[in-house]
């Protein structure tokens, strides 16, 4: 008997952080430890309302709660932003595959991320940092519309003093209280400071971000399989049957969602 | 009808290693290697009263569907007895075999019930009449759900639980165009049996181990044929093969499918090809490849169900993402994305192509829009633009 994939399993709230005015991450506690590689995603289902793809924010190395960081911005987010600590929800997963971490050992690892974008990357750099001297050199650049909608403001002020991590940050429109660069994330990028031959680059964000962060990557002297693009896309059954993800020869939810831009750099609209 | 030029006439012998090399790339190892080939085995005889026989046992032991006619069309319909309805020499039905295996609405799941009810197994369905096409969509539908790291319960119990007994086609419809797809009007393969007309009764070929069970329990019924009768059956599917070759004669491609896809996957001819489409899906429909689905979660029983109904990438939401972004927002890129997800996407990822040459989009759309002459527009735009200008056509490629 082939065990039925659409079943989710039962994860209870238990602790709801509010981020942004519109981000809120929720700390999940599965009835069965749920373990994920990062990169990787699930399906957390809102009983009876819907089902909606998330990258978990939190490290893989956490084995009994997982969290993910959720924009409201339709109906099932909208069910979710509701839930209260100790609501039930339902989880499928691990899905798709992770960032090849291998792959990165010994390297210089260049990760970028722009608004909420960094849930999947705060997964990926707790990864790295867990194992901090596998990699040459960990960097984070990482850009928000405006000081406001920055997510993880905590851990971000932390990893500025981390010495483990190069970071920079940016807003595209600073306020009062900001100190920091003001510009389009890519305006941070003018300057990449890592030797290409051993480097590798790390992107999520929202469509128009990535078509103008991989450009300035490519410029600055990555090569196109050395740079890491986590894809969305409208991953629904999240195991490579509905079609609702397909991107060129790929199903996002089953091939990706992390590809290499070499993977995609021939499909059309990839940045749509 | 497009006239036939004579350079295409003069090409004829490439379009048959067109033909050939279409099979190709669409028939990769694994799938040659699963099935059982119908020719390898010498058929059997039943008469016609025997195959009754054989019926009525399959319709005690299991719900019997079959075509039959109603006013011009055929369609699959149930049979408890009266068997004299059934349509097994025409075309294929209106509606398409993956009807039923993968349900229009189906309850892919129950969760977070008080009492999970253990549903048991659905009755056995025998499928009577099934073309070569429906066969070759199976085909598709197995490896789509079948296969893979996750594999779908419900599809693969419903595959194991049912048989397929095809039939070849005496006729074709006016919008068959399977021998354009690599395939002839009578099953090679992925059949449990195989009937074929002959006088007094049918040839029958056995394709899976359920065929031979069934053969096997039923021993009297069958007797070798007569040399006659072979000879009747293959000169019979020649004549089919021939007459369906010269229907499409004037819309057979130079190059393959996919090809002639990938040369054009740019060109603005799109927006011209598109120009009568209006999105209701009616082709995905009744495709037998189209397998695009919805879940939607409900209440249910007090707990809670995942359903999923069929889902059409013609759509505008079809790919929609959370933060409404659409990477689709036009017609006619929801239009050429089924091209794509046929002629390329799925050679690539399973071996075929997502389409059979059944035609029945062809007679679905209200829009009168013709798959086969979409690649013919396609090709010729290539060609046109190709004499014209040869510098930017070569850039428009991929």
């Amino acid at each position: 008997m082939i065990e039925n994939p659409y079943v989710p399993l039962k994860a209870t709230v238990e602790q709801i952080t509010q981020e942004s005015p519109t981000v809120k991450t929720f700390a999940l506690r599965p009835q069965e430890p749920l373990e994920f590689e990062a990169g990787q995603f699930i399906e957390v289902t809102v009983p009876g309302v819907g089902e909606s793809p998330f990258t978990p924010s939190s490290s893989p190395y956490e084995k009994e709660t997982v969290e993910v960081s959720v924009m409201r911005v339709g109906h099932n987010t909208e069910a979710m932003h509701a839930l209260k600590p100790g609501s039930m929800v339902g989880v499928r997963g691990p899905l798709g595959v992770p960032y090849p971490l291998d792959a990165y050992a010994g390297k210089e690892v260049f990760v970028v991320g722009g608004g909420v974008g960094l849930a999947p990357l705060r997964s990926l750099l707790l990864a790295l940092l867990h194992d901090a001297a596998r990699y040459r050199r960990i960097y984070l650049r990482y850009g928000a519309r405006s000081p406001g909608e920055r997510i993880y403001k905590p851990l971000l002020e932390a990893w500025e003093s981390d010495p483990r991590l190069d970071v920079q940050y940016t807003v595209d429109i600073g306020d009062a209280t900001w100190k920091g660069n003001v510009g389009v994330v890519t305006t941070i990028l003018t300057e990449i400071p890592v030797d290409f031959g051993h480097a590798v680059a790390v992107c999520c964000g929202p469509p128009i971000m990535l078509r103008f962060v991989t450009a300035s990557l490519l410029k600055a002297g990555f090569a196109p399989e050395a740079i890491y693009l986590s894809m969305e896309r409208n991953m629904s059954c999240g195991i490579g049957k509905c079609g609702h993800c397909r991107i060129g020869n790929y199903y996002v939810c089953k091939d990706g969602p992390v590809f290499t831009y070499a993977q995609l750099k021939d499909v059309p609209d990839l940045f749509a | 009808m497009h006239e036939l030029s004579g350079s295409q006439e003069a090409g004829r012998p490439q379009r048959r290693d067109a033909e050939a090399d279409m099979t190709t790339p669409g028939h990769v190892a694994s799938g040659a290697k699963a099935r059982t080939p119908a020719g390898a085995a010498t058929p059997l005889f039943v008469s016609h009263s025997n195959l009754e026989k054989l019926l009525r046992q399959r319709a005690r032991e299991s719900i019997l569907y079959a075509p039959t006619r109603y006013g011009d069309a055929l369609h699959y319909r149930r049979f408890e007895s009266d068997y004299e309805g059934i349509v097994l020499d025409g075309a294929r039905t209106v509606e398409p075999i993956k009807s039923f295996f993968f349900k229009a609405r189906e309850r892919l799941a129950r969760y977070f019930a008080p009492g999970q009810r253990e549903e048991g197994p659905a009755k056995s369905i025998t499928i009577v009449g099934a073309k070569a096409c429906d066969l070759r969509s199976l085909e598709l539908l197995d490896r789509v759900f079948g296969e893979g790291v996750f594999k779908e319960p419900l599809y693969v119990a419903s595959r194991r639980n049912n048989l397929v007994i095809s039939t070849d086609c005496a006729q074709y419809a006016d919008t068959c165009f399977c021998n354009l797809m690599g395939l002839q009007p009578y099953p090679r393969d992925g059949f449990d049996l195989n009937l074929s007309a002959v006088s007094g009764g049918y040839l029958v070929d056995v394709g899976s181990s359920k065929g031979r069970e069934l053969v096997e329990g039923n021993e009297a019924l069958f007797s070798p044929p007569s040399e006659g009768q072979l000879e009747e059956r293959g000169q019979a599917r020649a004549k089919a093969l021939a007459q369906l070759r010269r229907h499409n004669e004037a819309y057979a491609l130079e190059q393959p499918f996919q090809e002639v896809l990938l040369r054009g996957l740019r060109a603005p001819v799109w927006e011209a090809l598109a120009g009568r489409c209006v999105g209701c899906a009616a082709c995905e429909m009744v495709c037998p490849t189209c397998h695009c689905f919805l879940i939607y979660d409900q209440e249910s029983d007090g707990g809670f169900e995942k359903v999923r109904v069929w889902d059409s990438c013609h759509y505008p939401g079809f790919a929609r993402t959370a933060g409404g972004g659409n990477p689709r927002p036009l017609l006619s890129e929801r239009f050429k994305n089924r091209f794509v997800h046929k002629f390329d996407f799925s050679p690539n990822n399973y071996g075929m192509y997502g389409c059979t040459g059944c035609g029945r989009c062809i007679e679905a759309c209200p829009a009168g829009i013709d798959i086969r002459q979409v690649f013919y527009d396609l090709a010729a735009a290539q060609k046109e633009s190709l004499d014209r200008e040869p510098i930017r056509a070569a850039e428009s490629d991929r």
